[in-house]
């Protein structure tokens, strides 16, 4: 890549321009500086991994983090959606009577909604 | 077979010796620029701007094959180096956030730049004032030389938004360091 002036500074820019450029500059590499570097280069490219050399080992870990988190029995089911008109009968019953009924009776049919009911009816009472 | 292997082996290792050529030319050709860009383009770390220069030759290695062209090649890398360099820059606000207080990591010894180091971090200063992409335009054209339409192509925007950032970026830097125009004039007179 090759500099062209295409850039339009009159001369108090540019000066100000060329005094951070020399003001802020790295020192100029050296040969020594730059065997070293091309030797520090030649240890990168060595010791570079292989493809796939850090998602395998880290696929394991989260395989074993996954088993032994659902083998301790911390994870559990989520309860099944209830409908909204559920919800406002287990809240107006509980206002009226005073005591969770739904969580104390045992029989929560008459808490699950309509189509949960229905489904019961078919597996658990039929 | 074992015929086959043994014609194909001394062109692999031709294939081989050709890209170490290439890519050791590469490298002598572009080594001082590309650390110089990334130093100026993280703040002044010398240790920084040679991690991110030599990652960014890594990644070139890899890509050398599918690059037959010099040009091309050299884009390419450039384009690497100043996204790293950006991730850096990135990484080193969130580690400052959380390691405030902290003991500060072992640094090992580097030459010391040229100049006024005060100067040198009033500069860094300012440039941290900037967005990005001021920063880029600015460093890439004003400080590398490059031209607007080769940092255009670097940063993948149009030439239009890269005047745009360019012409802030001098703006902000000349209200910043006021102070250092005013030297240029006194010396001037």
């Amino acid at each position: 890549m090759s500099r062209t002036d295409d850039v339009r500074l009159d001369a108090e820019e540019r000066a100000f321009v060329e005094r951070i450029a020399a003001d802020f500059a790295p020192p100029a590499m050296n040969e020594a500086g730059a065997a070293a570097f091309d030797a520090r280069l030649r240890e990168r490219l060595d010791a570079r991994p292989r493809r796939g050399g850090v998602w395998l080992p880290a696929l394991v870990t989260a395989a074993a983090v996954c088993a032994i988190w659902l083998g301790s029995g911390l994870w559990s089911p989520a309860d099944p959606p209830r409908s909204a008109s559920a919800r406002a009968g287990a809240w107006e019953t509980e206002l009226l009577l005073g005591s969770d009924v739904a969580a104390e009776s045992g029989n929560e049919a008459g808490y699950l909604p309509d189509d949960y009911s229905a489904i019961a009816a078919v597996f658990l009472d039929g | 077979m074992a015929l086959g292997a043994a014609q194909e082996a001394p062109a692999s290792a031709a294939v081989s010796q050709e890209r170490e050529e290439r890519f050791g030319a590469f490298v002598a050709s572009h080594r001082e620029r590309a650390v110089r860009l990334a130093w100026r383009l993280v703040g002044g770390d010398a240790g920084a701007a040679e991690d991110v220069t030599q990652d960014a030759f890594v990644r070139a290695w890899r890509a050398l094959p599918r690059f037959r062209e010099e040009a091309k090649l050299e884009t390419w890398f450039y384009r690497i180096l100043v996204r790293r360099a950006a991730d850096h820059r990135r990484w080193r606000g969130v580690r400052e956030r959380w390691a405030s207080g902290a003991d500060p990591e072992f640094v090992p010894a580097r030459p010391e730049a040229p100049g006024d180091p005060g100067l040198r971090r009033r500069i860094s200063s300012a440039l941290d004032g900037l967005t990005r992409r001021q920063r880029e335009c600015f460093v890439l054209i004003h400080l590398e030389g490059f031209t607007i339409t080769e940092t255009a192509e670097l940063l993948g925007k149009p030439t239009g938004t890269v005047k745009s950032h360019l012409h802030r970026a001098l703006a902000k830097l000349r209200l910043a360091l006021a102070d250092l125009r005013k030297t240029e004039e006194g010396a001037k007179a």
